[in-house]
């Protein structure tokens, strides 16, 4: 079996280890038997979004954004498509914010979104930076997921929040709800990166790309002793902050 | 006023001696008393300032060693003190009542980040600017930012020396439109075509095109051009014919030895001879220091461990530890076993994900028998180990640094350790 990610702008968006994301996501479908074909392309190149099983697109400076944006634009259509035809979609920082209606810079300027989700973004002068643990209860999976916050930006507006944050900030420190879920989109501030400690996160990627050609179709067990080792020592830092 | 300024920070040194205390309180007591005290200061011929992600602490050390053998009273920060407290202590320390720096040259190494306010207090005669790599983003957020601060608060009186094979430094002359003094590294049989690497500046900091590379030293180092007229300046220092195996390399007509047999460490020299030669140091006196400078404060350090020798290496970032493991795969000939401290706290970086941004893919290509993961985070290291594709059966943790040292040293083959920052004085002590 051959699956499809496309990894956009890595060359640009790449801060907080963004690749560990990939690494994990293509070890844990070779274990399954599944080739998992990483896609890297940046701004102004040829590619088809609606031929894609998964799309991510992580975080990087408000100057890396602001040359993305026009680029992102110009696919607004094919990435609402890929999105209705159930292509997982992963969007960390910057890239869960550019896909809502604006973010609002510390200056009061707007750099408009792409407007495919209601909530929206403003900058405030208090960054939300420290680890995060949240609740999620996704199709009949429980599990809890733990990263890294580094924001300005507060979103809000969210209609259907990833998760419920039980340490951290979350969305914007105030309302409790962290990232956004619609359909097969996960757009979070929980970078660190996300799927090493978090690897109930990464199969169930695998499990909706796969179901995308097998109806029934759910990831082998692993073993994953070290990646739930170091979830629970961040679990462990947490809750003795709380 | 300013008297009492410091004989209040001397007397503060002294009780704070005594009581064991840390080493910035007597520059902090100096600073309640009288803001202005350090614009009062009277500083030698020559203040130099040394900055940059890597390499700043075994740089000072190096040019404090060769100003000394030139028979140079040296006033340096070496208590690791680079935050702003710690610099004004250093200063403090070394005056006398009427506020003169009693010393021929004053050399400080001072966190980048601290840049921006030291330089309210102090004007240096020379400020070097080694590199920018990513580090402790948490901490410190995006390079571009910084940049742009340092660049804010350079004094035109203060002479640059730049590190000019680093597009990043470089940016700083360019966007001031300033002279500096620039040192670097031509092509070496170990320079690249491609750098597969985490790197910064993959776009022109001038006009956000590609930047084009003739060759890569490592991460972002190397001779870069940019079709807007961006690019490597020439340098009035530049090392040639670098040879890691002798440890030698040659500026100009002079060849110079060194003990440390790898590319950063060149470029650590290559600042030294750039600031010793503006000082008017004898070139003789340059190649002896250099020869005989050892590292003693865990940078390369090594330890008789056992029936081994241990090499001790700080790694804080994705660059330096890339740097170490390629020193580690040159050296080794026969099995290697690997331990690795992993701390998160708040001088290390809260935030673990830059061993993502690591190489640790090459240890596949080590003859390696273990690799031990210690300190807080050292689940974190186990996974990244795991997904780089490190045999699980050769992946161990413990957490605890004593006992993950006792594991290290039953091992029959030759023992490396990593450490972060804040474990590494810990480190230090359980090996002597």
């Amino acid at each position: 079996m051959e699956l499809h990610l496309a990894w956009l702008y890595d060359d640009l968006l790449e801060l907080y280890g963004d690749r560990g994301n990939v690494t994990v996501l293509r070890e844990r479908c070779a274990k399954r038997g599944i080739t998992l074909h990483v896609h890297q392309y940046s701004v102004g190149d040829q590619f088809d979004l609606t031929k894609m099983d998964m799309i991510f697109i992580g975080g990087g400076s408000d100057r890396e954004q602001n040359i993305i944006y026009e680029d992102l634009l110009a696919r607004r259509e094919d990435f609402v498509m890929a999105i209705e035809n159930n292509a997982v979609v992963l969007l960390i920082c910057g890239g869960y914010q550019m896909l809502g209606q604006y973010y609002k810079d510390l200056d009061g300027k707007m750099i408009p979104g792409l407007g495919i989700f209601d909530y929206y973004t403003e900058s405030s002068r208090d960054r939300m930076v420290g680890y995060i643990g949240i609740d999620c209860h996704i199709d009949g999976h429980n599990f809890q997921l733990v990263g890294f916050e580094n924001h300005g930006g507060k979103t809000q507006n969210v209609a259907t929040p990833l998760g419920s944050v039980f340490a951290g900030h979350g969305n914007n420190g105030t309302d409790g709800q962290e990232g956004v879920l619609y359909k097969n989109v996960f757009g979070t501030y929980l970078h660190g990166p996300l799927l090493p400690r978090n690897p109930e996160l990464a199969d169930l990627f695998i499990e909706k790309m796969m179901r995308r050609y097998e109806a029934t179709y759910v990831p082998v067990a692993l073993d994953d002793s070290l990646e739930l080792g170091a979830k629970q020592q961040v679990i462990r830092e947490l809750k003795a902050q709380i | 006023m300013k008297t009492l300024a410091i004989i209040a920070g001397k007397t503060a040194t002294v009780v704070g001696g005594m009581l064991g205390r840390g080493s910035s309180l007597p520059g902090m007591i100096a600073r309640k008393i009288d803001p202005e005290l350090f614009h009062k200061i009277q500083l030698p011929k020559q203040t130099i300032v040394v900055t940059g992600t890597n390499g700043k602490t075994t740089t000072a050390n190096m040019l404090r060693h060769v100003f000394e053998t030139a028979g140079l009273k040296v006033v340096q920060n070496t208590k690791g003190a680079n935050l702003l407290s710690g610099l004004l202590t250093t200063l403090v320390e070394s005056t006398n009542l009427s506020g003169k720096v009693m010393a021929d040259v004053v050399v400080l190494e001072v966190d980048e980040q601290t840049i921006p306010q030291f330089f309210q207090a102090v004007t240096p005669t020379h400020f070097v600017i080694h590199n920018f790599f990513r580090d402790q983003l948490d901490r410190y957020g995006e390079i571009d930012i910084l940049i742009d601060k340092i660049e804010e608060v350079i004094d035109p009186t203060t002479t640059l020396v730049l590190n000019a094979d680093d597009p990043l430094v470089r940016q700083i002359s360019f966007d001031t439109n300033r002279e500096a003094i620039y040192y670097g590294v031509n092509q070496t049989p170990y320079s690249l075509e491609e750098m597969s690497q985490v790197r910064e500046a993959k776009f022109c900091p001038n006009c956000n095109r590609k930047l084009a590379y003739e060759f890569f030293h490592y991460s972002q180092l190397g001779n870069y051009q940019c079709e807007c007229g961006f690019g490597k300046p020439a340098c009035e220092y530049a090392a040639d014919d670098v040879n890691l195996k002798a440890g030698t390399f040659r500026v100009g007509q002079t060849t110079y030895k060194i003990q440390y047999r790898n590319l950063y460490f060149i470029f650590n020299a290559m600042a030294v001879v750039a600031m010793a030669k503006e000082y008017g140091i004898d070139e003789a006196i340059i190649q002896e220091a250099l020869a005989t400078f050892k590292i003693d404060d865990g940078r390369m350090e090594t330890f008789n461990f056992g029936p081994h020798q241990l090499l001790l290496n700080l790694v804080k970032n994705p660059t330096g530890l890339n740097q170490t493991l390629d020193y580690i795969k040159n050296e080794a000939d026969e099995k290697v076993a690997l331990m690795m401290t992993l701390n998160n706290l708040a001088a290390d970086g809260q935030d673990t994900s830059w061993i993502w941004d690591g190489d640790f893919e090459q240890l596949t290509q080590f003859p390696l028998e273990q690799f031990i993961c210690s300190g807080i985070r050292a689940y974190d290291l186990a996974v990244r180990l795991k997904y780089a594709g490190v045999a699980e059966d050769k992946i161990v943790v413990i957490e605890d640094v004593a006992m993950a040292l006792e594991t290290l040293k039953q091992t029959t083959a030759t023992p490396y350790l990593l450490s972060t920052y804040t474990a590494l004085q810990k480190t230090r002590a359980l090996l002597k």
